[in-house]
């Protein structure tokens, strides 16, 4: 066993290089194979990816949303809003998003985080239902049950990125950039106070920390992440309605995190990355999809507590013993 | 010498059942007083009223001259610190990180650098394993860390709840001797509370031995290490 690592992932040092390997070589794939489909899902991941990583920074402190699809929804009808009737240019609708959302989250999370454990999932699941069912009451903005089309795509300083293979590449740097805002948050103080907060509650408490400011600041910041997220889907897949942010897709989002690795920083891509394919690859399993996921998650729980990120050092583990 | 730590009259219930029934006990300013009785005594209701926790029906807890009000915060802000029973720790953050949590109320971070370097000097293992995981010390050091949190607020009034608990007996001599060390060098004031009798008078200044929520003796820690009553009860001899 190693007595050095901090880390939660427990990985040694030639097993992180080869995960930034595998990981650097996965993204690179659908240059490779130069398909539109695999441009497609590789977009499709990275924004699984984000929004999953808001959700593992509210799971750092040791709370589980299941609201995380209705923060996803609030981004995303934000942005839309703001560019279909205000004009704002698309890279501004997608902090706006995350702004309106996070500051959403941050009003109702202070009455919110009181409660713990099943308590706030079943609060935000009853939550993200209120989300789909106001949004279908408003159609004026939300266009009602047939949603809202021809959202304008994602456009750069005038330049439109209307293929697959031209949005991959500023979906790679939001995620780079939502991944780099974990890595700060992981490595300052504000982290040691979120790990203090999800081991310990009371000893955080005693120890005179914030407790219920902390657990509000990770629920801003992972729904403004949310957010951020949803805007990105609507400018990509151009439609949006209250059904996309249903409870189903919350509950996908805590699948990917939790078979990613629910505390480790590069937990929800892993989970994003191994599961946002999954069905597509599995020809005609699409609609099969909520099963597949499932069977993942249960096995996961059975064998890979510490999901995907800690299988090579269980695996490490294994060989040692053996 | 003023007492820095006094309980008066101090009258708590649980309910219906009246837990202390006036307690009264004071620990001089930067001496070792040592808090010993049998399961169900009241050690613990003592130390959850000096910390606020407790609301008494009667009596008061002062700090220096300061009246502490029944709120937990307010003896931290007074200069109370406590190293809790069971040397609860954050587990998977590093033993700095730990430390640091302990001074996660101190504003300066110089004065947190300076108490961080001093607690590595009363316990050098600690500065060795500073960046390994917390839940992988053993017993004894998990204790030291513990210790070593509770001091990084530099209080004035040191509570240790149990600190020899389940360590093994080397561990709590070298353990002992160390509170009498920061005791002394800082001129801190500890309240120690022990079963383990034998260890905790032998380094007391003051002894208080407690029955059933009534203090039953005091005297100097060797006084009641050599007094019949003591022996008999608690020593096994």
């Amino acid at each position: 066993m190693s007595v050095t690592s901090t880390s939660t992932a427990g990985g040694v040092r030639p097993m992180k290089l080869v995960g930034a390997i595998l990981l650097t070589l996965a993204a690179t794939i659908p240059w490779f194979t130069g398909s539109t489909f695999h441009f497609h899902i590789a977009v499709m991941v990275c924004i699984s990816a984000m929004a999953t990583s808001g959700l593992a920074v509210i799971a750092w402190v040791g709370q589980l949303s299941l609201a995380h699809a209705a923060f996803a929804g609030i981004g995303a009808y934000t942005s839309v809003l703001l560019v279909v009737r205000f004009d704002l240019p698309v890279l501004l609708g997608l902090p706006a998003g995350a702004l309106v959302a996070g500051a959403v989250a941050f009003v109702i999370g202070s009455p919110l985080l009181r409660l713990r454990g099943v308590y706030f999932v079943l609060i935000t699941f009853a939550l993200n239902e209120l989300f789909r069912l106001i949004m279908l009451d408003i159609p004026e903005y939300s266009g009602g049950s047939s949603g809202i089309a021809g959202i304008p795509k994602i456009s750069l300083f005038g330049i439109t990125l209307s293929s697959y293979q031209a949005v991959y590449p500023f979906a790679l740097v939001c995620l780079s950039l939502v991944i780099g805002l974990l890595v700060l948050i992981r490595r300052g103080q504000l982290g040691r106070r979120f790990a203090a907060v999800e081991e310990n509650l009371d000893l955080a408490e005693s120890s005179g920390i914030p407790t219920a400011r902390t657990q509000n600041i990770a629920f801003t910041i992972g729904s403004a992440i949310a957010g951020f997220a949803g805007a990105f889907l609507a400018h990509y897949v151009g439609f949006i309605s209250p059904e996309t942010f249903g409870f189903q897709l919350s509950v996908s989002y805590v699948i990917m995190l939790v078979t990613g690795g629910r505390l480790a920083l590069w937990g929800p891509l892993v989970g994003a990355l191994f599961l946002t394919p999954l069905p597509e690859f599995l020809r005609g399993a699409v609609e099969y999809q909520h099963i597949i996921y499932g069977v993942v998650l249960i096995a996961v729980l059975r064998f890979l507590p510490q999901g995907l990120v800690g299988l090579p050092a269980q695996l490490a583990q294994k060989g040692g013993r053996a | 010498m003023h007492s820095d730590l006094s309980v008066r009259n101090l009258v708590v219930n649980y309910g219906p059942v009246r837990a202390l029934h006036g307690v009264s006990f004071d620990v001089p300013e930067g001496q070792v007083a040592a808090l010993v009785g049998s399961n169900g005594a009241g050690k613990s209701t003592i130390l959850k009223s000096i910390c606020g926790l407790l609301k008494p029906i009667e009596g008061e807890i002062r700090v220096g001259d300061k009246i502490m009000s029944p709120r937990p915060g307010d003896p931290l802000r007074h200069g109370v610190a406590l190293s809790p029973e069971g040397r609860r720790l954050f587990g998977r953050l590093s033993v700095e990180e730990n430390l640091m949590m302990g001074a996660y109320t101190v504003r300066d971070k110089a004065a947190r650098d300076q108490m961080l370097d001093r607690v590595f000097v009363y316990f050098p293992k600690l500065k060795e394993r500073r960046r390994q995981m917390a839940g992988s010390l053993s017993g004894g050091e998990q204790q030291m860390c513990a210790i070593g949190r509770a001091l990084m607020v530099q209080p004035r009034v040191l509570l240790l709840d149990e600190p020899s608990l389940g360590i093994a007996p080397i561990i709590v001599a070298e353990l002992a001797t160390i509170i009498q060390e920061i005791s002394r060098d800082l001129s801190m004031t500890v309240l120690l509370v022990e079963q383990n009798a034998q260890m905790a008078l032998s380094i007391a200044e003051t002894g208080v031995v407690l029955e059933t929520g009534k203090v039953v003796l005091t005297g100097t820690g060797h006084e009641l290490l050599a007094s019949p009553e003591v022996r008999a009860a608690y020593l096994g001899t």
